[in-house]
């Protein structure tokens, strides 16, 4: 409790009086009972009671004032301290926060020392900074709003915050309190409010607009007065002034046209009456005098429960109307269009309803009497519909499709084409059996003549003799080394490949040919293939003549036969070797015998080819030198059909002895059937005998080595021997012993080359060479 | 090295010119040894066998001709690897052959130490007796 100084001095005063009255009225009441002594020693006491009670008395209000003033203080330092709203103190004159509460820095995220250290003008955007220094100008002493601020927070957002502010003295100097509400959100929201308002503004505008460009105006009318109110657009729409004195109603009924009052006059009724919502189109006399088409829709408002309020529409609609009719015609001309062309045409809805067809497509389905309406697939049934694909596809994928393909129901050839509309599905299809047939035909010949084309590789033309236009196929490039797009298309290109020396003989029988005025003609010659490479090639052709029965056109064929050629020349050629061959040749069939002998043949052996056809060769051949084992291993290469060469000796049919070298090799036909073994013999009898001879000489060679190794040098070896010990030391009668083995060893010596000379003698008597 | 002296040495060969001269060598480079000649590969065996038998002695060296009557070289060399005679002794071919065959199959055969091309010679037989 605080007594504050004032209340202390009257108590301080009162109990003062209070106490030298009544203490003074007593001392003098017993002045008379009491010595000046006495008196004196209890007025001294009385006045240091006084002083002393006084003083404790003092002493207990003062300290209590004290306790009560800190309370005091401390009560309005936490409602600072512990305010949720941010507050801070500033220094008037430096603008420095010397102070900051909790919610502050809560609030703004700096700390309580960067505070501090901060200027209210530190917390602000730059650009606010002059305008807050003269805020603080001017805050007067009492309570000021300084209303909407920005400040930024530590994280740099920028806030929107409502400042209160009061001048207070702290720390002996002058400062500002300032508490700070942050107002980010509902500055936010202001300012989507404000947006929404804007957008709907426009919004309003946009549709005032477009009811102006679709001529739609808005209507209320109150059927207990006969009040009808109209929008503004409404009156512009009408052109009627919306200062006119008269009745809305009674102008809008007046400008009905008269046949159409009525209409709208009942739907108003029936909308009144029942409550059945109005939509009409009648038409007006407008202000101007033309005809418009105005539709009326109508109906009651439900919100307004007072009294019946209808709320309509009014649009023009003439454009519309006109459209429409201008479409009625349109459908009326394509109906009669539709009627009138040879393609049969029906629409199907989105559940392949029927829904328009043409005569063309009724005149297909002449016994059923509703067409339109029926499922498409109990006119064509699904499983046999081979073109609900293209409907089902046109329909869902929107596109365009078009197909030919036989219809089994209709037993025809149909091209169709499925169209998507809005409706559903449009669809024509036309008859091309006719066409289709022709078409199958033509591509079968074409097929046909593409097929025989690449299977013969000839070259085939057609030439337009009139026009030198030649067509070629493409075995051409085949035949000719020559890209398609150096094909020159003329009679003069074709004849600068043919060979210079044929050119004569082609020109000359084509001519004789169209002279003649027959068909076929044909001609050997040859082409230059490229870089001079000649071909011999077979060209027929065929002339077609015209009614006047001139040649207008050559179609043929160009076969290149030169391999042909080439084989028949390289067969007469092997034909003249074989025959003129000195060798030997016997041709055997799978079995072995023989089919065919060229002339050395029969020459070497004296049979002729009639005498050993179908014989084996070695029945009346004899052949040897052959033991039984190389017998069975010739047959057995022959039996594995492998080449092999053997050299055996045959008799000629007059018993002479042949030695013949024969080389057998397996014979295939083009087929690579086996078809038995071709034998080529050459007359190896002299060289047989040489090699016998030669034998013979090396065999004596042989022994003459021999003889010489061991007989001859026997004795020499001895004789060697025996003069080394000659050389010797030795006695007398030793050396005669040795000198008499010396003669009896080269006397051994003697005899021994005597019968290698012999030896040599009896081998070849006549042949002694003497070297020169 | 120890020289081989007095040896006992047998002489296979029917040329008996080669075994004078054989022998006469032997006596010159080493006149105590004894020479004993036989004409053929049989007689030999039975030499051999008798001296065996007798004495149990074994000729120090052999020298053998391959071409004999009766029994040859290689019959008598077959012989004595089939009998098992000591093998202590140096079966020495003396041949006049110079063909390949001859000095190939003779490498080839287990029995002989090697083979001499005739004429023997002192510097031969030093080279044997030094052992």
């Amino acid at each position: 409790m605080r007594f504050g100084a004032l209340k202390i001095a009257c108590i301080y005063l009162i109990v003062s009086l209070v106490w030298i009255t009544c203490s003074d009225r007593l001392l003098f009441n017993m002045e008379s009972t009491l010595t000046n002594a006495q008196l004196l020693w209890i007025g001294s006491v009385k006045g240091y009671f006084f002083v002393t009670i006084n003083g404790l008395f003092l002493y207990l209000l003062i300290n209590s004032d004290k306790k009560e003033l800190l309370r005091s203080e401390q009560q309005y330092r936490d409602i600072y301290e512990s305010n949720p709203n941010p507050m801070w103190i500033y220094d008037s004159e430096t603008l420095q926060i010397v102070s900051v509460n909790d919610a502050a820095v809560a609030s703004y995220g700096y700390s309580k020392k960067q505070f501090l250290s901060k200027s209210i003008l530190d917390i602000r955007p730059a650009e606010d900074a002059e305008k807050t220094k003269n805020a603080a100008h001017e805050i007067s002493d009492k309570l000021n709003q300084s209303g909407r601020w920005r400040h930024i927070k530590q994280n740099g957002q920028l806030i929107d915050v409502n400042i209160t502010s009061h001048k207070i003295n702290f720390s002996n100097k002058q400062g500002v309190l300032v508490m700070a509400k942050d107002i980010t959100e509902r500055v936010q929201f202001e300012e989507q409010l404000e947006k929404i308002n804007t957008d709907l503004l426009i919004e309003k505008r946009k549709l005032r607009e477009t009811q102006l460009i679709s001529k739609i105006a808005g209507w209320e009318y109150y059927p207990e007065n006969n009040n009808l109110i109209w929008s503004d657009e409404l009156y512009q729409i009408t052109g009627i002034e919306k200062c006119d004195p008269r009745e809305a109603f009674d102008i809008y009924i007046k400008h009905i046209y008269p046949e159409d009052r009525q209409l709208m006059i009942n739907a108003l009724q029936e909308l009144i009456s029942n409550n059945k919502p109005m939509n009409v189109i009648h038409r007006i006399v407008a202000v101007d005098g033309s005809t418009r088409y105005i539709r009326q829709i109508a109906k009651v408002d439900p919100s307004d429960s007072l009294r019946l309020k209808i709320l309509g529409s009014l649009q023009d609609v003439t454009e519309f109307k006109q459209l429409e009719e201008e479409r009625n015609r349109y459908l009326h001309s394509f109906e009669h269009t539709l009627n009138s062309i040879s393609d049969v045409f029906f629409a199907l809805d989105w559940d392949m309803k029927v829904t328009r067809v043409n005569n063309a497509f009724l005149s297909l389905f002449k016994d059923h009497d509703h067409i339109v309406g029926e499922d498409i697939f109990s006119l064509f049934p699904k499983e046999k519909n081979k073109f609900y694909p293209a409907y089902q596809k046109a329909l869902e994928s929107r596109v365009i499709v078009k197909l030919e393909e036989y219809s089994q129901i209709l037993e025809k050839w149909i091209r169709l084409a499925a169209y998507p509309t809005d409706e559903g599905v449009s669809v024509y299809f036309t008859d091309i059996t006719e066409n289709k047939l022709k078409d199958i035909k033509l591509k079968e010949a074409v097929e046909r003549y593409e097929l025989v084309a690449q299977a013969t590789h000839d070259v085939v033309y057609d030439m337009d003799i009139v026009r030198d236009h030649i067509e070629y196929n493409t075995s051409l490039t085949h035949l000719v080394e020559v890209s398609p797009d150096d094909i020159a298309h003329n009679l003069s290109w074709w004849r600068s490949l043919i060979h210079p020396d044929d050119l004569a003989e082609v020109v000359s029988s084509q001519e004789k040919i169209r002279r003649q005025g027959s068909t076929n003609w044909e001609c050997e010659y040859r082409i230059n293939c490229g870089s001079g490479n000649y071909k011999y090639v077979m060209d027929q052709g065929y002339y077609v003549f015209n009614e006047k029965k001139e040649a207008v056109r050559l179609i043929g064929a160009i076969k290149d036969i030169d391999a042909l050629k080439r084989a028949n020349r390289e067969n007469v050629r092997l034909a003249n070797i074989i025959t003129q061959v000195s060798n030997m040749i016997i041709i055997t069939d799978t079995d072995q015998r023989i089919t065919w002998v060229n002339k050395a043949f029969e020459e070497m052996t004296g049979y002729t080819l009639n005498e050993v056809a179908g014989r084996f060769p070695m029945e009346f051949l004899g052949g040897s030198g052959l033991d039984f084992s190389d017998l069975e291993q010739l047959k057995e290469k022959q039996r594995k059909r492998e080449s092999f060469a053997v050299d055996l000796m045959v008799f000629s049919k007059t018993q002479v002895q042949v030695w013949v070298s024969a080389k057998l090799s397996p014979a295939y036909d083009s087929s690579g059937n086996y078809t038995g073994y071709v034998t080529i013999c050459q007359d190896v009898t002299s060289r047989k005998e040489k090699e016998e001879e030669i034998n013979r000489q090396n065999e004596l060679l042989r022994n003459i080595a021999w003889m010489s190794s061991h007989e001859i040098r026997r004795p020499v070896a001895n004789m060697i021997g025996l003069i080394s010990l000659l050389n010797n030391r030795g006695t007398e009668s030793e050396k005669q012993e040795i000198l008499r083995l010396l003669n009896q060893c080269s006397s051994e010596m003697d005899d021994m080359i005597f019968l290698i000379h012999q030896k040599i003698q009896n081998s070849f008597p006549a042949e002694i060479i003497i070297p020169s | 090295m120890a020289f081989c002296n007095p040896a006992q040495v047998l002489i296979i060969d029917d040329d008996e010119i080669n075994n004078f001269i054989v022998e006469r060598l032997i006596h010159r480079l080493s006149p105590e040894s004894e020479v004993i000649a036989c004409t053929n590969g049989a007689e030999a065996l039975g030499f051999l066998e008798k001296t065996v038998s007798k004495d149990n002695s074994f000729p120090d060296f052999i020298f053998l001709d391959l071409r004999m009557p009766v029994l040859d070289g290689w019959g008598f060399l077959d012989e004595y690897q089939k009998r098992g005679f000591q093998k202590q002794c140096s079966v020495i071919i003396l041949t006049s052959s110079i063909f390949r065959y001859d000095i190939d199959r003779a490498h080839e055969h287990v029995v002989p130490t090697q083979l001499i091309s005739k004429p023997l010679t002192l510097d031969h037989l030093r080279d044997l007796f030094w052992t």
